[in-house]
C-alpha cells in the first residue's frame, strides 16, 4: 500500500518536472521564431544587390526552432507513457516575456528582432554543460544538466518500482513517425525506460549538446559528428559562427574564434521591431490591435490543437499545420506595421499570447 | 535633380497615399503596411506620377477616409465622382490597385502619356519578389501566393477560409 | 574543320544529359562499379543552393510564369519555350522559337536543358501504364505492340516508384479501384506484386477533388457510339463508373513503415523510403510538401522528385566508391580528381555528333565545350568510352542521331513522334472550392484509360486541376483586372467579387492519347541551326481523327460530370488559338502536355524500330539510346514513370553488355 502510494509519489514528481521540460521547450519558440521572421527576407531581399545574404541565419533558427517542436513532442511522449497529462494551453503556466529560465539560473528570454544580443541570449540558451553528470543535480544551471537530472530521477523510479509500474501510459497516445515527419529527427515513441532514454538523449543531443561530454574543453576541436558536414556542428557553434560572421573548419579548436570562409550576415535588414512588445504598445491603435489579436487567435488556436494532439486527439495534429504556416506570415506582417507615439521607429510584433478560444 | 519637388520622405505624403491606397483596395492601412512594400509602391508611383497630378491625386486622401469611415456608401459615389471616373486620376487608381494587388505596375496607356506626361518608368513589370509574394489578390482570394507561403501539408483539404470582408 | 582535343579520360560507359533518364542510368552503373561521365548540354547547376534560389526568384520576377521561366534560356542551349507557340500557316514553317514548326498543327510541348533536365518543373504524375496500352496493336488493330508486356516491367516500375519517391496506396491505384473496364478482364490480375506498395502514403486529395467525388456519386457514362449524347444511359455493357482517385505522385508525404522482415520488392534492402534533399546544406530541401502550389514550374522546398536527386546519389556513389579505393576513411583524403575517374557530371558540354567505326560501331562522341553561359565560344572535345547512352530526351536524341546519320536501317528514326494533345474544361462551382492550394493536381479520373471503345477512339485520363482556371484562363491576374478594368470595382466590393468569382473556379485537364505515326516527325534542315551551330529541332505535327475523337467524346464526359455535379460551364476554344482543331463540326483547342515520346522505338523488327527491348540500337552495337523516345506507343499515363521503369532495364541490359 505505502508502496503504492510512493509510485504516485515519484510519478506525480516526474511528471511536474516534465510539464516544466515541456514549457521550457514551448517557451524558447517564440523567441526563436521572432528573430527569424524578423529579418527581412532569405536571399534577394533587395534587387541593387543580388547577394543572398542572410540565409544562414534563417535556416539556423529555423532548424532549432523546429527541433525545439520536436523535443515538444518527445516530452509530451514522455508524461504520457507514465500516464500523466501534458498540458500546452494553461494561461497561468504559459510563458510571457521577458522571461528568466532554468529558475533564475538561465539567460533571460526576450522577444527581439535579430541582434548580436538576441544571438547571444540563444547561443547561451544552448549552452553545454561543461560537465554534464556535474551539473545533473536539482540545480541544474543548463538544459542539458535539467534533462539529466529528470533521467535520473526516471532512472531511479524504475529501479524502486517496477519499470512496467511506472510505464503505465496508453500506448495509443504515444506520437509515431508516422504522425509527425518531415523537420527536426526522428520521432520516438515511448513505452519503456529504454526508449524514454534514446528520447531524452535526442533531445539533449540535438541541440543543448550535453553529449560534448569531456570533449567540450578548451584546445579541442569543435565538436561535430564523424563526417564533414559542418552543418551539424552543435546550435551553440551556429550561433558563434553568426556572430562572428565566419564558418567555423572542422581543424577549428575550441576556446577560439572560428576561421572558415564568409558566412554574410547583415544586421540592417531586420524589421525594427520593439523589443518585447505588449498589448499597451498598441492601444489607439486599432487597426495595429486587430492584426496582433488575429495572430493571438491563431497562437491559441494552435496551443489548444496542440494541447489536443498530446491529449488522445492525434488527428489534431494535421489540422494545426496550416495554423502553424500561417503565423509566420502574421508575425512578419505585425512586423513592418509602424507603430506611433511613444513606439515611433520601430514596428508592432507578435506577443504570443493565449487567448482562450471558445472552441476548446 | 528630381521631377518632384516634393521630398522623397516627406512624411505626409506618405501617409496620403497609404491612405487613399487603403480607400481604393479595401484593405486598412495597417495591412498595407503589413505587406512590407508600400515604401517601393510609392516609389514607384511617383516615379511614373507628374507632380501636379501626383498632389492632386493625394489632395483628397483625408477627406476621403474621413466620409468613408461616417459613410461608405456617400464615401464610394466620392472615389467614383474624383478618381475612377476621372480621365485623369481614373487610369492612375486602376493602376495602384493593381499595384497593391498584383505586386506589379500596369503602365498607363499611351493615351494618358500623352496627354499628362511620359515616364520611363511606366513599364510593365514586377516590383520586386517580396511584391509578387505580397499581392493582395492571394489574400483575397483566400489562397497563398502560388510558390511562396506555402500552408503547410494537408492544408488544401480542409475547408477554404471564409470571405473576410 | 577544327580538329578536335582528345579527353584523355575513358570511362565505362557516357551518357549522353543529366535528366531523369540519364540519372537512372548512372546511379545504376555506378552501384554496378562502373566508370560514368555524363555530358549535360545546361550551363546552371541548381543542385547549388545558392543557384537554385536565383530560379525561385527569377520565377517571382518573371511576368509570364511559364514552366521554363525560372530557367536560363542561354543562345549556347535554346529550350522550346511555350510563349513561342503560334499556329503554322500555310507552307511557310514557323521560326519563332527554338523548335522550326512546320505543321500543320503547331507542337505545344517543351522541355528544360539544365542540369536535372526537365524534372525541374514537370508536375510529378507518376502512374503506371496499363497491360493494354502494351498491345494496341494486337487487342484494337490500332498503333503497335510493344516488344515488352507489362508484366515484363512491373518489377522495374517498382524501381522507379522507389528511386523517384512516389506517394500513393497500391490499393487505390489497380485498375478496378480506378473504376476502368479493361479491355480484357485478366488485366486486373497482378498489377501489383503482392508484397508491393508504393513508398509513401497517398497524399490528402484537395477540398476540390472532394467536390467531385460527391457530386459524381453513381454518375454512369457510357463509352459506345461514335458521340456520346451526354445524357445518362440507362444500361449496356460499355457503361463506366467514373470515379475520383488519388493521383501518385513524385512528391514527398509520409514514408510508408515496412514491417520486420518485409520487403516490398526483390533487391529492396527493406529499410523505409528516406525522403532526400537534392541541395546540399539546407537540410529542409526535400522535406514533406507543404503545399506551395508550385511544381510547375518550380517547387521552392524540392519537395518534388527532380533528377538533381538521383544525380546527388550517384555523385555519393562515386565519393564512396573513390573513398573506399583510396584506403582512408574520411572524405578529407580524396582528390576531387580521383572521384572524377569514377564519375563526373560536365555540364556546359553539347554532345554534337556521333562517330562511327568502319563496323558502325561508336568511336567516339564530339561535344562542344562552352566556358561561359551564354557565350558562344567553346572548344571541340571528342570523348570515348565502351558503351554510349543518348539521353538527351525524345527530341533532342533524335536530331543528335540524325545529325550523326546513325541508325538508318528503319526509317523509324525521328518519326512517331507523339504527345497528349491537352485539352480543359472548366466552369464555376455554386459554392467556394478552395483552389490555388496544394499541389496542382492531387487527384484525376482514370476511368476511361482503357476500354472496347479504343478500336474506335482514343483513350484518355482527367487530371483535375487545384489551380482554378490558372492554366485556362490566367487567373488570378486576369480576374483582377478584369474587375478593376472593366467591372469598375474598387474596395471591398472587388474584395468581395474577387473572393466569390475564384474561389469558385474548377478546371479539368483532358489528357488523350495519340497513335505513332509516321509523318509526325522530328527532322533536321542544314538551313536551319542555333547560335552554336548546332541542328534546330525541326518538327511536323497534326493531331488525327482517332485522338480527336478522344478528345470530342473527353469533353462531352466533362460536359456530363459539369451537368451532374452543377457546375456552371464556362470553357471556350476561340479559333485563333495557336491548337485549334476541329472535329465533326466543333471546335476545340488543345496545348503540349510537355509528354515527348516515340521518336527512336523500342522493337523486336530492325525495319521498323531503331532500338531493340534492351535499348540498343539496332544498328550499333555499344550504343543504346533511352528515354520517353523509346516508348512505341504513349499511353495515357504521363510518360515519365514508364521511362524511368526503362532507364532501370537499359542498365540492367548495358552492364549486361560490359560483362
Ligand atoms: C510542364 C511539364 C510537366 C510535366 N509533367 C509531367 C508529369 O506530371 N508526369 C510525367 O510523367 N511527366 C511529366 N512531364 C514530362 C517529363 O518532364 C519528361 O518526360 C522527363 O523529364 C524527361 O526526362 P529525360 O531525362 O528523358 O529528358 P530531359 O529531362 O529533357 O533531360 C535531357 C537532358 O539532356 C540534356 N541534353 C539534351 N541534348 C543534349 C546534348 N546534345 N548534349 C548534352 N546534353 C544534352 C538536356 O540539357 C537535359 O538536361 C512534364 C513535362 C513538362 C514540360
Ligand atoms: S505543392 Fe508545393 S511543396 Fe508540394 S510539390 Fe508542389 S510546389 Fe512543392
Amino acid at each position: 500500500m505505502t508502496k503504492d502510494k510512493n509510485i504516485e509519489r515519484d510519478r506525480a514528481e516526474l511528471g511536474a518536472l516534465l510539464q516544466k521540460a515541456l514549457m521550457l521547450e514551448l517557451s524558447t519558440i517564440p523567441p526563436y521564431a521572432t528573430a527569424c521572421y524578423s529579418i527581412k527576407e532569405q536571399g534577394q531581399y533587395d534587387r541593387s544587390s543580388p547577394e543572398i545574404v542572410n540565409a544562414e541565419p534563417i535556416e539556423v533558427i529555423r532548424q532549432v526552432m523546429v527541433e525545439e517542436m520536436l523535443h515538444m513532442v518527445l516530452v509530451a511522449n514522455l508524461m504520457n507513457a507514465i500516464g500523466c497529462r501534458p498540458v500546452v494551453n494553461d494561461p497561468k503556466q504559459l510563458p510571457s516575456y521577458p522571461m528568466p529560465i532554468l529558475d533564475g539560473k538561465g539567460p533571460v528570454l526576450h522577444l527581439r528582432r535579430f541582434t548580436p544580443d538576441q544571438i547571444k541570449c540563444f547561443r547561451e540558451v544552448e549552452r553545454a554543460p561543461k560537465d554534464p553528470a556535474s551539473d545533473a543535480h536539482a540545480d541544474y544551471e543548463t538544459i542539458g544538466g535539467f534533462y539529466l537530472y529528470v533521467l535520473g530521477k526516471l532512472e531511479k523510479a524504475c529501479a524502486d518500482h517496477e519499470e512496467q509500474k511506472i510505464f503505465v501510459g496508453d500506448a495509443a497516445r504515444q506520437i509515431d513517425p508516422g504522425d509527425y515527419y518531415g523537420a527536426g529527427g526522428d520521432v520516438i515513441a515511448v513505452h519503456n525506460l529504454a526508449t524514454a532514454r534514446t528520447a531524452i538523449k535526442e533531445i539533449m543531443d540535438e541541440g543543448e549538446g550535453a553529449a560534448l561530454g569531456q570533449r567540450a574543453c578548451d584546445n579541442d576541436l569543435i565538436p561535430a559528428p564523424e563526417g564533414e558536414d559542418r552543418w551539424d556542428i552543435a546550435h551553440f557553434f551556429k550561433f558563434d559562427e553568426i556572430l562572428h560572421s565566419r564558418y567555423y573548419l572542422p581543424t577549428d579548436r575550441l576556446g577560439e574564434p572560428p576561421s572558415g570562409g564568409d558566412l554574410v550576415v547583415d544586421w540592417t535588414a531586420v524589421w525594427p521591431m520593439k523589443d518585447d512588445p505588449n498589448a499597451a504598445d498598441y492601444t489607439g491603435l486599432p487597426e495595429v490591435q486587430e492584426l496582433s489579436d488575429r495572430f493571438n487567435r491563431s497562437y491559441s488556436e494552435l496551443l489548444d490543437g496542440l494541447n489536443a494532439t498530446f491529449n488522445g486527439d492525434k488527428p489534431a495534429l494535421a489540422r494545426v499545420v496550416p495554423v502553424m504556416f500561417s503565423l509566420k506570415d502574421q508575425a512578419q506582417h505585425l512586423m513592418r506595421v509602424p507603430l506611433t507615439g511613444k513606439g515611433r521607429g520601430t514596428t508592432a510584433g507578435p506577443l504570443w499570447r493565449y487567448v482562450p478560444t471558445t472552441k476548446s | 535633380m528630381t521631377r518632384h519637388k516634393t521630398d522623397p520622405d516627406m512624411q505626409n505624403d506618405r501617409d496620403e497615399f497609404t491612405a487613399i491606397s487603403a480607400v481604393l483596395t479595401g484593405y486598412s492601412k495597417a495591412e498595407l503596411h503589413a505587406t512590407g512594400c508600400g515604401e517601393d509602391y510609392w516609389h514607384q508611383f511617383r516615379q511614373v506620377t507628374p507632380e501636379p497630378i501626383l498632389h492632386e491625386f493625394l489632395s483628397h486622401a483625408v477627406a476621403l477616409e474621413k466620409t468613408f469611415a461616417n459613410d461608405p456608401e456617400v464615401g464610394a459615389s466620392e472615389v467614383r465622382r474624383i478618381y475612377l471616373s476621372s480621365d485623369r486620376l481614373g487610369p492612375l487608381a486602376r493602376s495602384l490597385i493593381q499595384l497593391w494587388y498584383l505586386g506589379q505596375w500596369v503602365p498607363l496607356s499611351q493615351d494618358w502619356c500623352r496627354k499628362y506626361g511620359v515616364s520611363r518608368f511606366n513599364v510593365s513589370k514586377i516590383i520586386s519578389t517580396r511584391a509578387y509574394k505580397e499581392g493582395l489578390v492571394w489574400d483575397a482570394i483566400g489562397a497563398h501566393p502560388v510558390g511562396a507561403k506555402p500552408q503547410g501539408y494537408g492544408a488544401w483539404a480542409m475547408e477554404p477560409p471564409r470571405r473576410r470582408v | 574543320m577544327v580538329q578536335p582535343l582528345e579527353d584523355e579520360r575513358e570511362y565505362d560507359v557516357v551518357i549522353i544529359g543529366a535528366g531523369i533518364a540519364g540519372a537512372i542510368l548512372a546511379k545504376q552503373l555506378l552501384a554496378k562499379g562502373r566508370t560514368v561521365l555524363m555530358l549535360e548540354a545546361g550551363a546552371d547547376h541548381g543542385q547549388d543552393w545558392q543557384t537554385y534560389r536565383e530560379y525561385l526568384d527569377k520565377f517571382y520576377l518573371s511576368l509570364a510564369k511559364t514552366p521554363n521561366s525560372p530557367y536560363p534560356n542561354l543562345p549556347t542551349v535554346p529550350s522550346p519555350e511555350v510563349l513561342d507557340i503560334t499556329p503554322v500557316r500555310g507552307t511557310v514553317p514557323d521560326t519563332n522559337g527554338y523548335f522550326v514548326q512546320r505543321g500543320p498543327m503547331p507542337f505545344g510541348s517543351n522541355y528544360l536543358r539544365a542540369y536535372g533536365g526537365t524534372t525541374l518543373h514537370w508536375l510529378g504524375t507518376s502512374l503506371r501504364m496499363l497491360p493494354a496500352d502494351f498491345e494496341m496493336a494486337s487487342r484494337f488493330g490500332k498503333g503497335v505492340d510493344w516488344p515488352v508486356g507489362y508484366t515484363e516491367l512491373r518489377p522495374y516500375y517498382e524501381k522507379a516508384e522507389w528511386e523517384i519517391g512516389v506517394s500513393a496506396e497500391a490499393a487505390e491505384q489497380t485498375p478496378q479501384a480506378l473504376g476502368i473496364r479493361t479491355s480484357e478482364a485478366g488485366d486486373n490480375k497482378a498489377y501489383f506484386a503482392k508484397e508491393y506498395d508504393y513508398p509513401m502514403h497517398a497524399l490528402p486529395i484537395s477540398y476540390c477533388d472532394r467536390y467531385f467525388v460527391k457530386g459524381m456519386q453513381g454518375l454512369r457514362i457510357s463509352t459506345s457510339g461514335q458521340r456520346d449524347p451526354g445524357g445518362v444511359p440507362e444500361k449496356g455493357e460499355d457503361i463506366v463508373e467514373p470515379k475520383v482517385s488519388n493521383t501518385p505522385q513524385g512528391r514527398n508525404s509520409i514514408p510508408r513503415a515496412i514491417a520486420k522482415g518485409a520487403k516490398p520488392f526483390s533487391g529492396h534492402d527493406g529499410t523505409p523510403f528516406k525522403p532526400r534533399g537534392a541541395t546540399g546544406a539546407f537540410a529542409f530541401m526535400g522535406q514533406r510538401c507543404e503545399g506551395n502550389t508550385n511544381c510547375i514550374p518550380i517547387c521552392p522546398i524540392q519537395a518534388k522528385y527532380n533528377a538533381m536527386k538521383t544525380l546527388a546519389d550517384a555523385e555519393a556513389l562515386g565519393k564512396s566508391r573513390a573513398e573506399k579505393k583510396s584506403g582512408g576513411k574520411g572524405a578529407a583524403t580524396v582528390r576531387d580528381d580521383d572521384i572524377a575517374k569514377i564519375f563526373k557530371v560536365q555540364t556546359q558540354s553539347i554532345a554534337s555528333r556521333v562517330e562511327l567505326d568502319e563496323n558502325n560501331r561508336v568511336s567516339g562522341i564530339i561535344y562542344k565545350r562552352y566556358a561561359f553561359p551564354g557565350v558562344t565560344q567553346y572548344e571541340l572535345r571528342r570523348v570515348r568510352a565502351k558503351k554510349y547512352v543518348l539521353a538527351g530526351g525524345a527530341v533532342e536524341n533524335a536530331t543528335l542521331a540524325l545529325a550523326s546519320g546513325l541508325c538508318q536501317s528503319s526509317q523509324a528514326l525521328g518519326r512517331n513522334l507523339m504527345d497528349h494533345p491537352y485539352m480543359m474544361a472548366w466552369g464555376l462551382a455554386e459554392h467556394p472550392v478552395g483552389p490555388f492550394r496544394g499541389p496542382q493536381s492531387t487527384a484525376g479520373i482514370e476511368s476511361f484509360r482503357d476500354g472496347r471503345f479504343r478500336d474506335q477512339k482514343a483513350a484518355f485520363r482527367l487530371e483535375l486541376g487545384n489551380t482554378g482556371w490558372d492554366f485556362a484562363a490566367g487567373a488570378p491576374y486576369s480576374n483582377v483586372s478584369q474587375l478593376v478594368e472593366g467591372e469598375n470595382l474598387f474596395g471591398p466590393g472587388l474584395r468581395r467579387k474577387l473572393y466569390d468569382d475564384v474561389q469558385r473556379q474548377v478546371r479539368i485537364g483532358i489528357l488523350v492519347e495519340q497513335l505513332p505515326k509516321a509523318s509526325n516527325r522530328v527532322s533536321i534542315d542544314s538551313a536551319y541551326r542555333d547560335a552554336m551551330g548546332e541542328y534546330r529541332p525541326v518538327i511536323s505535327y497534326d493531331v488525327d481523327d482517332y485522338s480527336r475523337a478522344g478528345l470530342a467524346m473527353a469533353h462531352e464526359i466533362c460536359m456530363t460530370i459539369f451537368r451532374r455535379i452543377g457546375i456552371r460551364n464556362h470553357t471556350s476554344y476561340n479559333p485563333s488559338d495557336a491548337g485549334y482543331l476541329t472535329y465533326d463540326g466543333n471546335g476545340y483547342s488543345v496545348f503540349g502536355a510537355g509528354h515527348l515520346v516515340g521518336t527512336h522505338r523500342m522493337g523486336n523488327d530492325r525495319q521498323t524500330s531503331v532500338t531493340d527491348a534492351g535499348m540498343r540500337t539496332h544498328d550499333h552495337d555499344n550504343l543504346w539510346m533511352v528515354g520517353c523516345g523509346s516508348m512505341p506507343t504513349i499511353a495515357t499515363s504521363n510518360p515519365t514513370l514508364t521511362l524511368a521503369a526503362l532507364a532501370f532495364k537499359a542498365a540492367d541490359a548495358i552492364e549486361k553488355a560490359l560483362k
